[in-house]
């Protein structure tokens, strides 16, 4: 059996406080000078029995299996680093992963830096000569760390599908939209000479009010995105022509009979008067040199 | 006598890792849910709590209670951690959810939880008062001023019930007066 707790009420109120809500640091404090009149106290009585209380009632959910492959990862790296691993080697244990591909990702791109520098700089912190104990301690917490950025970018990556799905609708669903609307307008596709559009067709969807549109088409090549990528060009009546409005660029997969494309101008159109296609260099390019042109549409005059 | 489950985590056995998730994986995953507001939040508790676990290992002293009640007492000090760090109010969604009472049905994946049950039984025999404060605060996770807002108590009286509550049911519990209230199996 346990000792009886000491006639100290504001011990017993701060033990209890503790196992409910969790103690401020004064009041921490305040507890700890107050157990050290008890030498054989068991400060953590009470939490025992919340904790028993808390899981009386508790409706039991299986973890799921992807957090529980996480956190025995996290497992191996603690005691894999637990010993004498040399913390030089910590960096290389999480293998580098793509950062995100969504259109916002650029935005959290400034927090995962500087979410990336700070486990940089807890890698240099553990370069420091050090205790043993505090080492491991220390690759610990860089671990916990590398495991939360690894998360985040996780989680921004869904949450950037998520927020991209709410704000792009499905090609189809955007396409039977733009044909109910007044004032959209379908152009022809026509091919030049470039060999990735050889028997290509199909037509540019636009609705110059709501600023948005959609291409459509059959034949255009494959292309292996990891070398070359189509790119959407929109001359704007009322732009320099040497500066088209980048219209996004994107992939035909093998196999596709037909490619539904929204059209994702980066700038206000204002008079479109010519739409092109160029083969750009995977990830598209800011000013085309226009060497590739595979298709062009135009509005009819 | 076979070591417990943490002593062999804490003497670094590589199986133990498993079977510790095998056994603790769904009680740390459900108390994390039902402290946190979205399911991101409750997975990156649940690698916390579970970080904790792994340093933690080497104090478990089973004089002191089981493994279950050690890993549970380790993942609310974590989750009431969070809490205060974020700076939010408790989640209360499942305000109205079931009380101390399926204390006898609780099942660690397939292990009686003793203590929970012993507990409850405790708690069966607090003043009315006491058992609701002791409910709003550790099944729902209000602190003394939600439970002062919620039950019309004043603050002070909260506090004293709750201190109350939990020092009668920690007597009941070791001098074993609850295993005579009605314990069945």
């Amino acid at each position: 059996m346990a000792a009886r707790l000491p006639e100290d009420g504001r011990l017993c109120d701060l033990l209890a406080t503790r196992a409910i809500e969790g103690l401020s640091p004064a009041e921490q404090d305040e507890l700890n000078d107050l157990t050290a009149n008890y030498p054989d106290l068991d400060p953590d009585e009470f939490d025992r029995v919340a904790a028993s209380l808390a899981v009386s009632g508790l409706r039991l959910e299986p973890m799921p299996a992807a957090l529980r492959a996480r956190i025995e990862a996290d497992a191996e790296a603690f005691f894999g680093r637990a010993g004498a691993a040399p913390p030089e080697a910590v960096v290389t244990r999480f293998p580098a992963r793509p950062r995100p591909a969504a259109a916002t990702t650029t935005a959290w791109g400034g927090w995962l830096a500087a979410a990336a520098a700070l486990v940089i700089a807890v890698t240099g912190w553990l370069q420091v000569e050090r205790l043993d104990s505090e080492r491991s301690e220390l690759a610990a917490r860089q671990a916990g760390l590398e495991s939360a950025v690894v998360r985040l970018e996780r989680t921004l990556a869904e949450k950037d599908a998520e927020l991209a799905a709410r704000r792009d609708p499905a090609p189809g669903q955007l396409l039977a939209a733009l044909e109910a609307r007044p004032g959209t307008r379908v152009m022809a596709w026509s091919a030049t000479d470039d060999p990735a559009a050889q028997g290509a067709g199909g037509a540019v969807i636009w609705n110059d009010a709501e600023q948005s549109g959609l291409m459509r088409f059959r034949g255009l090549a494959a292309n292996d995105p990891a070398t070359v990528q189509y790119q959407l060009w929109i001359f704007d009546a009322e732009r320099d022509d040497r500066f088209p409005v980048d219209g996004g660029v994107f992939d035909v997969l093998p196999g596709e009979v037909e490619t539904l494309v929204p059209i994702k101008a980066r700038l206000p159109v204002g008079e479109p008067v010519l739409f092109a296609i160029t083969v750009e260099a995977a990830g598209g390019v800011v000013v085309s040199s226009r060497e590739r042109i595979a298709l062009v549409a135009q509005p009819e005059a | 006598m076979a070591d417990s489950l943490l002593k062999r985590v804490a003497n670094g056995d590589g199986g133990a890792i498993k079977e510790v998730m095998d056994q603790f994986g769904g009680l740390v995953w459900s108390l994390a849910r039902r402290s946190c507001y979205n399911p991101a939040d409750a997975e990156d508790a649940t690698q916390e709590i579970f970080l904790d676990i792994w340093k933690s290992a080497s104090r478990y002293d089973e004089s002191k209670g089981s493994e279950t009640l050690f890993v549970a007492m380790i993942a609310r000090r974590r989750l009431i951690d969070r809490i205060r760090r974020q700076g939010r109010e408790p989640y209360m969604d499942d305000i109205d959810e079931p009380g101390f009472e399926l204390a006898s049905n609780t099942q660690n994946e397939g292990e009686t939880f003793t203590e929970a049950a012993l507990a409850a039984k405790a708690v069966a025999t607090l003043k009315p008062a006491q058992q609701r404060v002791l409910e709003l605060g550790l099944l729902q996770g209000l602190s003394h001023s939600e439970i002062a807002d919620v039950t019309g108590m004043p603050l002070g009286t909260v506090k004293t019930q709750m201190r109350r509550g939990l020092i009668r049911v920690r007597e009941l519990m070791q001098v074993g007066e609850v295993t005579d209230l009605g314990e069945s199996s």
